[in-house]
């Protein structure tokens, strides 16, 4: 009896010591946004919109392997609780030499300034919303390995290349034969400057957009057949941001091509600009504008012109919680042929929060 | 000649003007380490440190940045000599830096007495205390050369 209750107690402290010695670091935090818009484009409506909420995991394992996961909540009407989940975010990153990682697992495509910085953290958002080209051009999230290196030097290079499913995938399973490929360099010369370039590449064998993976390529504003043959993507664009203590400047270019048998290159492009003013710690009020056209011949987007240009003010009660107030005018080109316009002016408050 | 000699006093003072901003010490402020590989270094090699310039240290060990937590007395002394920021500055720095995963986030403390215990049991780790915070071991000091 003596035995079994020492042989309990040695499995015990045996147990203990190893957990200890496996514990890892763990951080959970979490961002969210509430907003209210005043809509005057088809007369005046109102109403409230609670925004998606992402939940954050930090983990170091051990001195060279940490993880990371967003887990995201947002509005689902086709939910039974209105509400779906999604994993944004669940990668492992291996830092094997200095500054230079290997990351498996599920990303933010390392293209552009935004997609690398904000994605879901409303947070940290300078204007209230993403820049249009990332509902149809920016391939979101990318499913593989990524290499990585950064503050590289004295002007802190950084380079990103990935490999991984493509834009037509799933985060379960790809039925194409090929995987994505993204390359992206950036320096950051001085505190809050960060310039960089990007170029990404996809074969979409039968030109569909995946589930959450890649990009969602939203087509409402085409009406017609949808085109389901072999199609190159490619996507380049430069990035220059700076963030400093009295004003913020963030200008994203994408040049998009798509390219079929039936109709050739086309040619798409977006520019987003956002300039803000900081003024004692806690007040930026800010422009932003942003466009996008998609060719005439293009068969993944599809033909399509849309601008925003929006004043705004961002209130910053703590670093964990900011107020953000945006007037916005919209206007978009919906089908070339007999020149449709939807005009749209609106009026946000936008309350973005960390937890 | 007159407009010459103004302008060049004009570019010599602007000149001069950077360079006094660039050689900005680390005032106000005491930077202590353990086992991370050296015992003295300049101020902008420090400052990129606490910035998250670096993930290992040239031991091959990880780098761990102890920083004093934003109600420290020592907060906004660090936040002006390391970051010439605001405290409220620094959190979002660091707030968005490890959002990005980018970087592990720094271990934040509430005293410099704290501080000082963590980065003694600690190998690899640095961090930073007001210069008049007691009972630091003279081992763990870092020079600091501008």
């Amino acid at each position: 009896m003596k035995f079994k209750h020492l042989l309990l107690l040695s499995l015990i402290i045996l147990s203990f010591q190893v957990s200890r010695a496996q514990k890892s670091n763990t951080q959970f935090s979490g961002y969210g946004y509430l907003e209210y818009e005043l809509d005057f484009s088809g007369g005046p409506t109102s109403y409230f919109y609670l925004g998606e909420h992402s939940f954050f995991v930090n983990s170091k394992l051990n001195d060279k392997i940490s993880f990371l996961g967003e887990y995201v909540i947002r509005f689902n009407g086709n939910s039974a609780t209105s509400f779906l989940p999604s994993i944004e975010r669940s990668l492992v990153k291996y830092n094997y030499y200095k500054n230079h990682n290997i990351i498996v697992g599920k990303i933010h495509t390392p293209v552009n300034y935004w997609n690398d910085s904000y994605h879901h953290g409303r947070l940290f958002f300078p204007v209230m919303d993403r820049p249009i080209s990332f509902s149809y051009l920016v391939p979101l999230h990318t499913l593989g390995i990524q290499f990585q290196g950064q503050n590289l030097g004295d002007l802190n290079f950084g380079y990103d290349f990935v490999i991984g499913n493509g834009i037509s995938s799933s985060d379960i399973l790809s039925d194409a034969k090929n995987t994505s490929f993204t390359a992206a360099v950036h320096i950051k010369p001085t505190d809050g400057m960060r310039i960089g370039a990007s170029f990404y590449y996809d074969f979409l064998d039968k030109n569909r957009s995946g589930i959450h993976s890649g990009h969602a390529a939203p087509r409402t504003h085409y009406t017609g057949k949808l085109y389901a043959g072999a199609l190159n993507y490619t996507m380049t664009s430069l990035s220059f941001a700076n963030f400093n203590k009295s004003y913020e400047i963030l200008n994203e270019f994408t040049y998009n091509t798509t390219s079929t048998d039936s109709m050739g290159l086309a040619k798409n492009f977006a520019n987003f600009l956002y300039a803000g003013l900081r003024f004692k710690d806690k007040h930026t009020p800010y422009v932003v504008v942003d466009f996008m056209k998609i060719a005439s011949n293009d068969l993944h987007t599809y033909p399509y012109e849309v601008g925003t240009f929006g004043i705004g003010y961002k209130y910053e009660f703590s670093p964990l919680v900011n107020l953000k107030s945006q007037v916005q005018y919209d206007r978009q080109m919906v089908n070339h042929a007999n020149h449709s316009i939807k005009r749209h002016f609106g009026f946000e408050f936008q309350l973005a929060y960390g937890f | 000649m007159r407009r010459i000699t103004i302008i060049i006093a004009l570019v010599f003072s602007i000149t001069a003007g950077g360079k006094l901003c660039a050689q900005v010490s680390m005032s106000g402020v005491t930077v202590i380490g353990n086992k991370i590989g050296f015992s003295s270094n300049t101020s902008k090699e420090i400052k990129q440190i606490f910035r998250g310039k670096y993930a290992n240290w040239s031991t091959n060990s990880q780098v761990i940045i102890v920083l004093p937590a934003s109600k420290s007395v020592s907060a906004e002394v660090v936040a002006t000599s390391i970051y010439g920021n605001t405290v409220s500055g620094v959190q979002k720095y660091w707030l968005s830096l490890v959002f990005q995963g980018r970087a592990n986030p720094p271990v934040f403390l509430d005293t410099d007495e704290e501080i000082i215990t963590y980065v003694k049991k600690t190998p690899g780790a640095i961090g930073v205390v007001s210069v008049g915070a007691q009972n630091i071991p003279r081992n763990m000091v870092i020079g600091i050369n501008n």
